[in-house]
This record gives structure tokens, sequence and C-alpha cells, in this order.
């Protein structure tokens, strides 16, 4: 282990704080439960500071400890606290489709290049801002299967819910995140535009 | 058509998650060819499950909730934390 290679602890904080915490707060939107698992972050990364091989920045180091916190910070919730709003959460098609399972809203065409919209950083501020106006259960089991990249399986394993309601939440997920995008972004783009 | 905008909806994320039987494949395919509302969604469906991988490998560049911060008492309770730890 080469100690040169890390910087020491108190500028961790400086230096890499923010983005964890910020990281933290996108994933929990709780910003005491944030700052407390940047501080098991650091806490952890010092104990095992042995491990750092050099091969990735500190901070992707940091992020890596951060987000295997954060996992167990939502399973540990979910044993706690199993699935409340799961009833809340299946009435919500109600608002996308009519009683024959019509589409109320329909969608739009937009463009979906992703090499254009990547690039831009408003983009990932919407993403971003729509992510947020789930509910936390829906946000939670989202952004396990599609960012952490868990299964299905696992995901609904992590929340304590059954195959069905996992299932369901994640189809819930992925028809609010469409129409939040339409609006927020894809309506706005047209609106630029014309 | 075979049955709902709704049902067809919910067989699109299911295919995103696990596989299909040979059935259910056949009559969401029919469902798309039929139904440009649903073929929109699902493009988007299919976009916006790339956007999020991208979005994971970019996470430590994508500035998220970039106007907060840890507060200047959180962060000396964390150097204070860190201190303790390993206190030479």
């Amino acid at each position: 282990m080469d100690y040169q290679q890390l910087p020491d602890p108190e500028s961790w904080v400086d230096e890499q704080g923010d983005a964890l915490f910020r990281y933290a707060l996108f994933r929990i939107q709780d910003g005491q439960v944030a700052e407390d698992l940047v501080q098991e972050t650091f806490l952890a990364a010092l104990r095992a500071k042995d491990s750092f091989a050099g091969r990735s920045s500190v901070r992707t180091w940091l992020f890596g400890i951060l987000k295997h916190k954060i996992i167990d910070h939502i399973r540990k919730v979910s044993r706690e606290r199993p699935a409340e709003d799961i009833e809340k959460i299946a009435s919500f098609t109600g608002e996308t489709f009519d009683e024959r399972g019509g589409w109320n809203s329909r969608p739009a065409e937009w463009s979906t290049d992703p090499s254009l919209l990547f690039q831009q950083r408003e983009f990932w501020e919407i993403l971003q801002h729509c992510l947020s106006q789930l509910p936390q259960r829906l946000q939670q089991a989202f952004t396990l299967r599609e960012l952490d990249g868990f299964s299905a399986e696992e995901v609904r394993k992590i929340l304590k819910v059954s195959a069905t309601n996992g299932g369901v939440m994640l189809h819930r997920a992925r028809l609010r995140l469409r129409g939040c995008l339409e609006t927020n972004w894809f309506d706005h783009e047209d609106r630029k535009e014309q | 058509m075979m049955f709902s905008c709704k049902r067809a909806t919910e067989l699109m994320s299911a295919s995103l998650d696990k596989k299909l039987s040979f059935y259910q494949r056949l009559a969401l395919k029919m469902h798309l060819f039929m139904c440009k509302f649903c073929s929109r969604c699902w493009k988007q469906m299919l976009f916006i499950k790339e956007a999020m991988h991208a979005c994971s490998e970019r996470a430590e560049e994508i500035d998220f909730m970039a106007d907060h911060s840890l507060s200047d008492e959180a962060c000396q309770r964390i150097k204070n934390a860190l201190n303790e730890e390993s206190p030479s």
C-alpha cells in the first residue's frame, strides 16, 4: 500500500464531501440520513484505506463505498417499515389510463437520440427532477433496478415486497417517469424549436 | 385489439425485467404494430432505460442536487469522527 496516494482524511471531507452528500441526498431524499451515510462512508474508507489500491480515483473509491451504504440503508428501512404505500401506488394508473385501459393522455413523439440528449446538462437536471417526483418507494425500486443494476428479483428482496408488487412498482415508476419527461423536457424542447 | 393499452404497458415493463412467454411476446408485438401510442411509449421506455444506464456510469460527474452542500456543522462533525477514529 502506498500511503502517498491517499490525501489525509480531513481533506477527503473538504474535497469529496459535497459530491458524496449530493449523491446520497439524490438517492435517499433526507438530508439528515444523507449526512449520516457520508460520515459512515468516510469512516469505512478510513478503516479500509489499506485496501485502496490507487487503481481508481479517490472519488470513485468513495462513491463505491457510499453506494453500498445507500443500499444497506434501504434494506434496513424496508425491513423495519415494509411496503406501507403499495396500495396508493397501485391505484396510480387511474390517471394514465381510462377505465377501459386506453390512454388518457396519449404519448407524444419525442426525439430519443441519446447522443444528443446525454450531452446536455439540462437533460440530467430534468431526469433527476423527475426521479425526485416519484414516491420514495417507487424511486427506490426504480433506481435499484436501473442505476444499481439489480435484477427485479433482487430489488423486491431488498424492498421486502412480493414479486407482483415489485413488478407493479417498476411499471408505475416507468410510466410516471415517461410522463414527467414528456411534460418537463420534450414539450419544452418543442416550444424552443418553434 | 387483444388487450388494452394499459395491459400492453405492463407487458412492456415486465419485458425489461424478465423474459416474457412466447404468447405474451407475440401479443405485445401485435399490439405495438397496431397502436402508435403504445409504440411510442415502448421506444420511450427503452430510451429511459438507456438514460438511467448512462446516468449510472456518470454518477460521479453528474452534479446531482447541485444546489445542496454538506453544512459546515456536518463537515466538522465528520472530521471530528475521523480524528477520533485515527488519532495520529
